[in-house]
């Protein structure tokens, strides 16, 4: 006897559709299975067999064979076990061919027949969208994202046959509460201290979707500006937010209860992290890696003269195309990566103070401190900011900050403003859009001349300046192509710190 | 020319074993020659400090494995000159000195020397006024025709020689004490300004050529740096380093330490104002200095300062009492980051305030300028 029941399998952050064919029939009683499987998709050979045999059903004394189909592509994770386990039920006539219909099956089957969740529901559903389908509770709520067909939970495959054969009601299939999603809770800007400048870099950052690299000591507040940025960036796209759950699902990251992610995420890996696990990877099922996971939403790259130059690199070209193609020997992944990087390092080596007359380090480890990160890299960062600490009476004063919410109303209209105007954000502003939107006035064009012809400003430096005086003056409200004297000095004041460490030591 | 003393000398002075009481010591109870001659032989030299068998060995297979051709080479190379010890070219400033080196090697012209001196020293660390002030004293000095002793080392005393240099054709020459030999410049970013002050001052180490910089040298490079001043000043200081040792080195011989007072918010003068504490006179005008040293005081020209406006003045007397960033301007001021940001940016133009790694300072000498009846 034999029975086909549709499934998907995930690569990359992309299902693929797997039909998993059955059958049972004379011969040494044995279980073999076709079709690429790796380790743990072979696995379910013994978790299915238990998890039917403890659910009260009968399992062959006889020869079975699964084929996972088709057999040219890797079949990876445990997601596949709940359709063979149907498969061998429809072979053994435990249940009919028209009970089961063309319902597809996802889920990790426990040995007392429990059925569990898996990475990928959301990718694995949205490849058979049309397709109605049963999966695990925890997958209900990121599978009706993607799905335009029906939704079907099951808690365990005993109440799934009893359900599929009509002698029981399907389980209410309840959002659950599961794991807590941390970017419900993104922390307020109120709670930052003094640091007007910070701040204001943090809403220009926010405004004009530029790069930016914070400066400064432990404890001056690196990590707790660039934590608040999210909380400044409006709800994602909708086809961001779509990529975003997909990316999210398929890493087994926790997504939120409704299942599609709206805000923008924030990643912050550790500086030990390896290229695989920035860019995404693994032999087979090509996990997303934390640039895709940040799609949509904010990189913090703290420590950044500690990550592995080629880490760095990785991270480059994923700023530069906004996707990252991860390539293995049998598999090639295009994964997207558009993300706002924020970047934090200290200012040298012991950092421990900044402050000239107190920096512990000899100019040399400095200046090699910083060169690491010099290069292409640092050129994305429309913005440079030194973050000091806040002196003891900003931080006990009791003058309150202005809070998340209010800053965010300024950002989104200043958005507003900047996509009506280029129909993009104004980091992107390239070329005769940035000539027609961004024009110094006189004054503001005599201070940029000056400011090149001592060699504080490049020709590149002259560009990112008027895309952030650009973001300055809409924040402010000024939205006409002029530039004025202030946007102009209070841009080159955020993106001092490094181009000038680089001239001073050369001269 | 270089004689075989010399060269004996120069042997003596490197050998990895040999301290620097022992070879002055040496150099008095006999001529070089003929030390290093009994120290190659294994014989221990004729002199008053006892010496353990384990030393002499030490010393002597450490004087075997020196070619004197080589050293001579290096010593005539260079252009190096030698003074040994009770020599009559050894200067005399140094002769009565209880640690005097027992071998001056130099490059320039000893009489440099018979000026008054004053040594100007301070952190490598320095801030940008702290720069400026040596700068300032350096070249005020020279013109005054007081001969400044520095250590060209990074920062104060960098500056201080390069006020020096500066001056006019008619200024006094300087005198740079290093710590390792006088063949190679360190640190190489202080290369333009060794040689300057190889061409027309005085450089001076005790350490022959071919010495490299460790680091245990500097801190006995200080006690001729003291050693040589009539006066010392130290311009800035944290709480601890090397100018702190001069500094004492100073105070054992009776040598007066002045220093440029601080912000008491700056780490880089914290040391100096540790030292103000305990005593020390406070310089806050080449005047200060040239009373001091007995000179005589003559008319310095204050440099033309720029009219501020309010903001602007403001601004600028709250990064004069220490490095600030803008964060910290705009509170402290309780002004706008717009207006903040302009007016800082005009003054940087300006050149009255400097910024480095987003920190703004204060660019100019923190000495004043007290008018002087001619």
């Amino acid at each position: 006897m034999i029975a086909s029941v549709p499934s998907a399998t995930l690569l990359g952050a992309r299902g693929y559709p797997v039909t998993v064919e059955v059958h049972v029939g004379r011969g040494l009683p044995g279980f073999s299975m076709l079709g690429l499987p790796d380790e743990a998709c072979r696995e379910a050979r013994d978790r299915v067999r238990a998890a039917v045999m403890s659910s009260g059903l009968e399992w062959p004394d006889r020869r079975i064979t699964v084929n996972l189909a088709p057999p040219r592509h890797r079949k990876t994770g445990s997601g596949l076990d709940l359709a063979i386990a149907i498969g061998v039920l429809i072979a053994t006539d435990q249940l009919t061919v028209e009970a089961v219909g063309q319902l597809a099956f996802v889920g990790e089957l426990g040995l007392d027949g429990s059925i569990r969740h898996v990475p990928g529901v959301a990718p694995i559903v949205g490849v058979l969208a049309e397709n109605d389908w049963v999966v695990p509770p925890d997958g209900v709520s990121e599978a009706r994202v993607v799905a335009s067909g029906r939704i079907r939970a099951a808690a365990s495959l005993r109440g799934l046959v009893d359900a599929l054969s009509g002698s029981a009601q399907w389980a209410e299939a309840t959002v659950p509460a599961r794991a807590v999603v941390d970017d419900e809770h993104v922390p307020d800007l109120a709670e930052v201290r003094g640091q007007p400048v910070a701040r204001l870099a943090l809403e220009v950052a926010a405004a004009g979707g530029h790069h930016l690299l914070l400066v400064g000591s432990p404890g001056s507040g690196k990590t707790m500006l660039a934590t608040r940025l999210p909380g400044l960036l409006p709800d994602l796209e909708p086809d961001v937010a779509l990529e975003a759950t997909m990316i999210r699902s398929a890493a087994g990251v926790s997504l939120p209860a409704e299942g599609l992610v709206r805000r923008p995420p924030f990643r912050s890996p550790h500086h030990t992290s390896s290229a695989a696990a920035m860019v995404g990877g693994g032999s087979h099922h090509m996990r997303p890696g934390e640039v895709s996971l940040a799609h949509g939403g904010v990189l913090f790259v703290d420590e950044m003269g500690q990550f592995a130059p080629s880490v760095l690199d990785t991270l480059r070209e994923a700023v530069e195309s906004g996707t990252v193609a991860v390539g293995r020997v049998n598999h090639h992944v295009t994964l997207p990566a558009r993300f706002q990087l924020v970047g934090a390092t200290n200012p040298c080596p012991c950092g421990e103070g900044s402050a000239p007359g107190s920096c512990e380090c000899d100019e040399r480890s400095r200046q090699r401190y910083l060169g690491r990160l010099s290069g292409p890299l640092l050129d994305r960062f429309d913005l440079r900011v030194a973050v000091a600490r806040p002196a003891v009476g900003e931080l006990m004063g009791d003058g309150a900050s202005e809070p998340t919410a209010v800053v965010a109303a300024r950002v989104a209209s200043a958005r507003a403003v900047a996509l009506e105007r280029a129909g993009v954000l104004n980091a992107s502003l390239e070329g005769v859009l940035l000539d027609q939107w961004a024009i110094p006035d006189p004054d503001a064009t005599r201070r940029l001349r000056r400011e090149m012809e001592q060699g504080r400003l490049t020709g590149r430096g002259y560009h990112r300046v008027r895309r952030s005086a650009r973001t300055i003056a809409d924040l402010a409200g000024r939205t006409d192509a002029l530039l004025s004297d202030e946007d102009i000095t209070v841009a080159l004041s955020m993106r001092a710190v490094i181009a000038r460490r680089a001239h001073a030591g050369a001269a | 020319m270089t004689t075989a003393d010399q060269v004996a000398a120069s042997v003596l002075a490197g050998l990895a074993s040999m301290s620097r009481r022992r070879l002055q010591r040496l150099l008095l109870d006999q001529s070089p020659t003929t030390a290093l001659q009994e120290l190659r032989a294994g014989r221990p030299p004729a002199g008053s400090m006892a010496m353990s068998d384990s030393l002499l060995e030490r010393l002597s297979v450490q004087a075997r494995a020196v070619d004197d051709d080589v050293v001579a080479r290096r010593v005539v190379e260079s252009a190096i000159g030698v003074a040994i010890v009770g020599s009559a070219d050894y200067p005399q400033c140094l002769a009565d000195d209880p640690e005097r080196p027992g071998v001056l090697f130099y490059r320039g012209d000893l009489s440099v020397l018979d000026a008054q001196r004053v040594g100007i020293v301070g952190t490598r660390n320095a801030t940008a006024a702290g720069r400026a002030t040596a700068e300032e004293l350096g070249a005020a000095l020279a013109e005054a025709g007081i001969c400044v002793v520095s250590g060209l080392a990074l920062g104060i005393d960098a500056a201080a020689h390069r006020g020096a240099v500066n001056a006019s054709s008619n200024a006094a020459p300087c005198v740079a004490v290093v710590g390792n030999g006088l063949d190679e410049c360190y640190p190489k970013r202080n290369v333009r300004l060794w040689e300057r002050v190889i061409e027309g001052h005085l450089m001076l180490s005790e350490w022959p050529p071919g010495t490299a910089p460790d680091a245990f040298r500097f801190p006995l490079r200080n006690r001729i740096i003291a050693a040589l001043s009539n006066v010392l000043v130290v311009v800035e200081s944290r709480e601890r380093g090397g100018s702190l040792i001069t500094a004492r080195a100073c105070l054992d011989r009776g040598i007066e330490v002045m220093v440029v007072p601080g912000s008491p918010k700056s780490r880089a003068s914290a040391g100096t104002n540790l030292l103000l504490r305990d005593g020390a006179t406070p310089a806050t005008s080449v005047v200060d200095i040239l009373e001091a040293v007995g000179s005589e005081v003559r008319h310095l020209p204050a440099p033309a300062g720029l009219p501020l406006d309010a903001v602007s003045a403001e601004i600028v007397e709250r990064c004069a009492a220490g490095p600030a960033t803008l964060d910290s301007i705009v509170a402290d001021c309780q002004l706008g980051l717009g207006v903040v940001a302009m007016a800082v940016a005009d003054l940087l133009a300006a050149g009255t305030l400097c910024e480095r790694d987003g920190w703004i300072e204060v660019a100019g000498s923190r000495l004043v300028h007290p008018v002087v009846p001619q």
